[in-house]
């Protein structure tokens, strides 16, 4: 299994959509996490 | 709690949030383009459909040479609190640490270039990339 274009392409197995999309969904996980931390730290560090 | 009463592993996480922001939706974009490309034949990075092997490289990279410090910068910030915790110090150089912390994470993204560093004499001929990366590794020493 692997993402690099020849080996996802040509040679691939057929399970590399399946695999994407659920990094892709790891991804957003990923963009949430870093957002909830960025937003609580500033709003710890300066308060209203 | 002002920015500078924050704990050592509150700005670590914070540059490591930095990055998973900056970075991740990049990869996210290069996998649906790759899953286009496999479910509607469009010609992104296969070369046979007119598509450039190259460009998913640099976006591949784009994330996965920052992420790194995904996974480092949260243990530095841990290993500060722990040996200032267990020494019973307070940590040497707080503010040093913090903005360096941030650094690291904002730093990384200009030397982008260097995964190509390793294929043939690139780093020769394009000291844009080349600059930046070595200003980094100078810098933090990785």
């Amino acid at each position: 299994m692997d993402f690099y274009t020849p080996y996802s392409t040509a040679f691939a197995s057929p399970k590399v959509v399946e695999t994407g999309l659920a990094v892709f969904i790891n991804g957003f996980s990923s963009i949430f996490t870093g957002l909830n931390f960025i937003v609580t730290i500033h709003r710890s560090a300066r308060p209203e | 709690m002002t920015w500078s009463r924050l704990p050592l592993f509150i700005w670590a996480n914070y540059a490591t949030s930095l990055i998973m922001v900056l970075g991740t939706p990049v990869i996210a974009i290069t996998l649906v383009l790759l899953v286009l490309e496999r479910v509607f034949h469009l010609g992104i990075f296969d070369p046979k459909l007119g598509g450039d092997p190259l460009l998913f490289q640099h976006l591949f990279w784009f994330y996965s040479h920052p992420a790194v410090y995904i996974m480092i910068l949260p243990s530095m910030g841990i290993m500060s609190e722990l040996i200032a915790c267990f020494s019973r110090k307070r940590i040497f150089g707080f503010q040093f640490v913090a903005l360096s912390s941030v650094a690291i994470a904002v730093s990384r993204f200009p030397g982008l270039g260097a995964p190509y560093v390793c294929r043939g004499n690139v780093r020769l001929r394009r000291p844009d990339l080349l600059v930046p990366h070595v200003l980094h590794r100078g810098t933090f020493g990785d």
